[in-house]
């Protein structure tokens, strides 16, 4: 288990592990071309005081001959490398989706804000800067830094002995000298915060600034917190103009030293000059990784607390589902609930013990205020939810029996959710029955009275929603939404759930009229808050708490004067008639 | 054009904020920042000279020469470094808080049309990213350019000195690096473009399968959603990958061709030394001094694109400084003496009155009504029938209309913006809090109220009392950092700040959202005192307020359908009792 944990990293980079072997051998022969170059360059050197012109030419063709094998080396070590870090991003992005899209609902409704997908792409691109960047880090330096080791051994044992007393020293002097700047980067960080969301602020509330005349007021405001901001800058660079010719006096010494005590070497004969060049070199080499692995550390940190996320969301279950994939033929009804409890959170109960069954050919109303659970009811139904008690057929299979697939495609819905895909309308309307040809498509749209808004908004049922900056409302959606849901022709089961609620009342009632001859005969279930929606129900059961509280005919309710006259009491009362229909 | 912008975004240092003594500090440090690079280099160059000729002549006293001439050249470049980058850093932090301050004033000072049409993110991230992009080029993208170009130049000039043939070395590679690098960079860019597009589609793909959630399994079509996402996903992949063969073959040539560079001047070298045309230590103060430049060579491509998107951050700056602001709108005002509105028995007169936001689909028919001393008024119907923009019009949001609005007897656009708007008080729909104390809140209506005021204000509103038991009573902080208050609370607020503005006229929308009953009752009581002996104009939406009006209009499809009080409304018969009806 904590094995897992710590290498999430590896579980996303081992999806393509062989291309990632194939690159760390051509590092390898990569590395060891580029240190050989540093041993040329020293023989190099010592020919050219040796005056050897024969050995001085020789050097130079081999450099030749072997740098242009390396171009083509180094080609294909970047292209697999990077064939390797898109391939993988691609696997993942690809897992991903295949997961939010067949994921069980309960998941993806705990994760509705836009702020999950932003917090998806940017774990993505932390990973990409790792596999793409620090990953090839740590494949090759390790190993430019032994080979590097061997030749500086093969050169001279003290200038090597001497590089690595030097070394430690200069790095743990500068990570100790910049240890503040976390300090002052924190504080500036803080100021200029608060001045974002003092301008965040003034944005939001800018009808008020307007209209209360506060626009001296709330700049000076601003001022104040830009000023503190800026002195909080003006500290931290203060800070770091300071260290900042340390840092440079730290990163050059080891060379200085280098220089001297090599020069002493050289001058009682213990290596050539050459040598002195090479060591140059290989400080380099060895200096490297110390400049690089903050980075790595930090990159592979962020990228495998990303990973961890990201794997997470793979770990998810799919939706469960069984395996009956036709209706009880001999079964009269369309929907019942047998004693069904339900609970989002596991501690409140939404829907207690309801029991209520649904003939086919019926259409039922199911009212109550906000919270009585009626949308969960429809949830149930879609099999988008499992009720933890109870039982629940639909056509007379049990909803845990049914495939979910071949259940959803006998149910049509159109519900408050209005959201749209940023496609084309025609593409949005298409997903009730994606056979549908564009005749079809366009008489749904008429019927669903989307059709004109849509020619002279959009300009046309192919053009994409979102586009031309024009702006769809809430009840313009709705009503694609509703031709989508009259598309679906071929379904058994019709769910209303609060579909009219954004259209005002003129247009509500005459597509109350449309669903009255489109939906003839079929299985209708409604869902309202509004009463003005139920008019085509046959039966009304009426949902308080998650429990049914009455049950029947708009006129058996009202005369009934309990919870259902009250509720339609009351929102006549807000509507502003005063009088009630039963008098 | 580009010299503009940048001469533009430079011109904050010495005006717009900035002064003269900025803008000159600002240009010292830039030059001394820039030249250190090239100091460096050349004491670093001119020591190697000293301690590679002292190693190769066995001549110990030469290499420690060398070693401390080092020392000290560095030793005065770290003293003085610290003073001139002080400098800097300082003019470029005032120069950005300037920019800062002045785009954030023009912000708040634009006309209410241009909040309407953006979303109110497009602003944050102008004063917010765009601004520290734009940073970037007077922080350090003209600084590295003129260190190239200082370094380059001084480096070639050096090596001149020391060699011909290695001067016609350096000049040669030098101008082999940049044409390389400007081969690779545009198809390059090109390529990332795209790639960048197709990645942003991705995105919005994703966030369609949590959107649409709903839909998606309900109507059975995650395979198709699906699919479409891997195709986009495929092409997104066979960019990359063409993105990456560029690069593999950029990243081959250029560690390749940078090496042979480095490696010809040891060759070229090592023949000047071995015909003895040159020292050693020559060579190596040459090659150090070479590296600079082909840095310099190297990079210079990718600052200049640098450099770009800076100055594309500005121009996004400068699009919304270039906006008029609202006090432009209202340049032909004629400055007429103050009326005593006490006088007017006639507070609001609407005379023909049409308005369009766009200019193409009016809002505001030809409207015509007029607003009594101590009268409430509502205004009902359908939203989107233009009763909020009858506020707005009130509110001097939009001064473009057609027609004559009179404020005791004088025309709307003939007040000043402050005057006008010192004489109404608005109660909002939503009310939006400002972060900061309920204290501050409520000062808004007022700014210098006294104590007593703001208190007796909130205890008209019925708010004093909740408020004092609240954990740091009136100090206690509200907004989207504070304490979240509910929504009859709000209410209650902004009550109370309308109260202590105590405006002859007050403006109510309504809010739409119900209350529970014994908050409606504290609202209700609270908008009583509030609207009492005040002219007031309520955009209806509950029942509640709307009885005891004195007038009632209904306002529909830009037009007034009927008026009257609410009794002869509904025996009227006619629009105002259907639209109540309708909903049965």
């Amino acid at each position: 288990m904590k094995e897992n944990k710590k290498n999430n990293i590896l579980q996303i980079v081992k999806r393509d592990v062989s291309l990632l072997i194939l690159v760390a051998l051509l590092s390898v022969i990569v590395s060891f071309i580029n240190i050989s170059f540093i041993n040329f360059e020293k023989n190099l050197t010592d020919a050219v005081l040796a005056k050897n012109r024969d050995l001085f030419m020789k050097i130079f063709w081999t450099v030749m001959i072997i740098v242009l094998i390396k171009i083509f080396l180094e080609y294909i070590k970047a292209y697999f490398y990077g064939k390797f870090s898109e391939k993988t991003l691609l696997n993942i992005r690809t897992e991903i989706a295949r997961k939010l899209n067949f994921a069980s609902y309960d998941y993806i409704e705990k994760n509705t804000t836009g702020d999950f997908i932003s917090r998806i792409s940017n774990d993505l691109s932390l990973i990409q800067s790792f596999i793409g960047g620090s990953l090839n880090d740590i494949i090759y330096q390790p190993i430019v830094f032994l080979i590097g080791l061997f030749l500086a051994l093969s050169i001279s044992w003290k200038l090597t002995l001497f590089c690595f007393t030097v070394i430690p020293i200069c790095i743990i002097g500068s990570v100790l000298i910049s240890k503040p700047v976390e300090k002052f980067t924190r504080a500036q960080q803080e100021a200029f915060g608060d001045v974002n969301a003092i301008s965040q602020d003034v944005i939001s509330g800018i009808n008020i600034l307007k209209a209360f005349n506060l626009e001296k007021e709330l700049y000076s405001k601003f001022l104040n917190e830009l000023k503190k901001a800026f002195k909080e800058g003006l500290k931290s660079a203060k800070f770091e103009v300071l260290i900042e010719p340390l840092k440079v006096v730290l990163q050059i010494s080891p060379f200085i030293f280098l220089f001297l005590y090599g020069g002493r070497l050289v001058i009682r004969d213990e290596i050539t000059f050459g040598g002195i060049i090479a060591f140059i070199n290989l400080l380099n080499v060895f200096l490297a990784p110390v400049s690089v692995l903050p980075n790595v550390i930090n990159s592979y940190r962020k990228a495998n607390a990303a990973a961890g996320r990201i794997e997470e969301i793979l770990n998810q279950p799919d939706e469960l589902r069984g395996v009956v994939k036709d209706k009880d033929k001999n079964c009269v009804f369309a929907v019942e609930f047998e004693n069904v409890s339900f609970s989002y959170d596991g501690e409140r109960d939404v829907l207690k013990d309801l029991n209520f069954k649904i003939k086919r050919g019926e259409k039922v109303a199911i009212v109550g205020g906000s919270g009585s659970g009626k949308s969960t009811i429809v949830k149930l139904i879609l099999g988008l939810y499992k009720p933890q008690k109870g039982i629940i057929k639909i056509f007379g299979i049990d909803i845990n029996d049914w495939d979910t697939f071949s259940l959803r495609e006998k149910i049509s819905v159109a519900n408050q959710d209005i959201y749209l895909f940023p496609e084309s309308v025609k593409e949005n309307i298409q997903y009730g029955k994606y056979s549908a040809k564009d005749e079809e498509i366009i008489s749904c749209a008429k019927k669903a009275f989307a059709y004109d808004f849509v020619m002279e908004d959009l300009g046309g049922i192919d053009e994409e929603i979102g586009e031309r900056g024009v702006k769809i409302s809430g009840g313009e959606r709705q009503r694609i939404a509703i031709a989508r849901f009259l598309l679906r022709d071929n379904a058994e089961l019709y769910i209303l759930d609060e579909a009219t609620s954004a259209l005002d009342t003129k247009l509500e009632a005459d597509i109350q009229k449309v669903f009255e001859e489109e939906l003839n005969g079929k299985t209708v279930i409604i869902v309202a808050h509004r009463f003005s929606s139920i008019k085509i129900a046959d039966r009304i059961i009426v949902l308080e708490n998650g429990e049914i509280v009455e049950e029947g005919t708009h006129k058996e309710l009202f005369e009934k004067r309990g919870t259902y006259y009250h509720l339609y009491l009351q929102q006549s009362n807000s509507n502003g008639i005063l009088s009630g229909e039963g008098n | 054009m580009k010299k503009n912008r940048l001469l533009r975004l430079f011109s904050f240092m010495w005006k717009d904020g900035g002064n003269f003594l900025l803008g000159i500090s600002y240009l010292i440090s830039m030059l001394v920042m820039a030249s250190q690079n090239f100091g460096f280099n050349y004491i670093a160059a001119m020591s190697l000279k000293a301690v590679t000729d002292g190693m190769i002549n066995k001549d110990q006293k030469l290499l420690i020469e060398g070693a401390i001439y080092m020392a000290k050249g560095f030793g005065i470049l770290l003293i003085t470094l610290p003073i001139f980058g002080y400098i800097y850093q300082y003019t470029i932090r005032k120069t950005t808080m300037n920019i800062r301050e002045k785009v954030f004033n023009h912000i708040i000072n634009l006309p209410m049309g241009e909040f309407e049409k953006r979303h109110s993110g497009d602003f944050l991230s102008r004063l917010n990213y765009d601004i520290n992009t734009a940073e970037g080029a007077y922080s350090w993208q003209i600084m590295i350019l003129l260190t190239g170009i200082i370094s380059a130049i001084g480096g070639i000039t050096i090596i001149f000195s020391i060699n011909r043939v290695m001067f016609l070395y350096a000049i040669v590679t030098g101008l082999l690096n940049v044409f390389i690098n400007v081969l690779f960079m545009k198809p390059l860019r090109r390529v990332s473009e795209k790639i960048q597009e197709s990645f942003s589609r991705i995105t919005q793909k994703l966030s369609d399968t949590i959107g649409g959630a709903f839909i998606i399994r309900s109507f059975n079509i995650g395979k198709l959603i699906f699919e479409k996402f891997v195709e986009l996903n495929t092409i997104l992949y066979r960019l990359a990958l063409k993105r990456v063969k560029y690069n593999s073959l950029l990243a081959s040539f250029n560690y390749s061709i940078g090496y042979l560079i480095y490696f010809g001047e040891l060759v070229v070298g090592g023949i000047l030394i071995m015909d003895n045309k040159m020292s050693f230590g020559n060579l190596v103060a040459t090659v150090q001094l070479m590296g600079l430049m082909s840095w310099f060579f190297g990079s210079i491509g990718n600052f200049l694109s640098n450099l770009q998107v800076s100055l594309a951050g500005a121009e996004r700056l400068f699009e919304i400084l270039d906006l008029p602001l609202e006090e432009d709108l209202y340049k032909e005002i004629k400055v007429a003496e103050r009326k005593d509105y006490a006088k007017e028995d006639i507070y609001i007169r609407f005379k023909n009155v049409s308005f369009s936001y766009d200019g193409n689909q009016p809002v505001l028919r030809n409207i015509s009504f007029e607003i009594e001393k101590n009268k409430k008024t509502a205004f009902v119907g359908p939203s989107g029938g233009g009763k909020s923009t009858i506020f707005k019009l009130l509110l001097g949001f939009y001064p473009s209309y057609d027609g004559k609005i009179e404020i005791f007897g004088k025309e709307l656009r003939e007040y000043s913006i402050e005057e006008l708007r010192d004489l109404i008080s608005y109660v909002p729909q939503d009310v939006y809090l400002f972060n900061g104390t309920i204290y501050e809140n409520v000062r808004y209506g007022k700014l210098n109220a006294t104590d007593e005021e703001i208190i007796e204000a909130l205890k008209k509103a019925n708010a004093y009392d909740f408020v004092i038991e609240l954990p740091e009573g009136l100090n206690t902080k509200v907004g989207e950092r504070g304490l979240s208050l509910s929504g009859g609370q709000r209410q209650r607020i902004a009550i109370a700040r309308a109260i202590l503005k105590n405006s002859p006229i007050l403006l109510l929308d309504e809010a739409t959202s119900s209350l529970d009953s014994e908050s409606e009752k504290l609202v209700t009581e609270a908008l009583e005192r509030l609207t009492e002996g005040r002219t007031t104009l309520i955009i209806a939406h509950r029942l509640s307020t709307i009885e005891n009006c004195d007038l009632i209009y209904v306002v529909d499809n830009g037009e007034i359908r009927e008026k009257g009080d609410h009794r002869t409304l509904l025996s009227m018969n006619g629009k105002y009792k259907a639209l109540w009806e309708i909903q049965f």
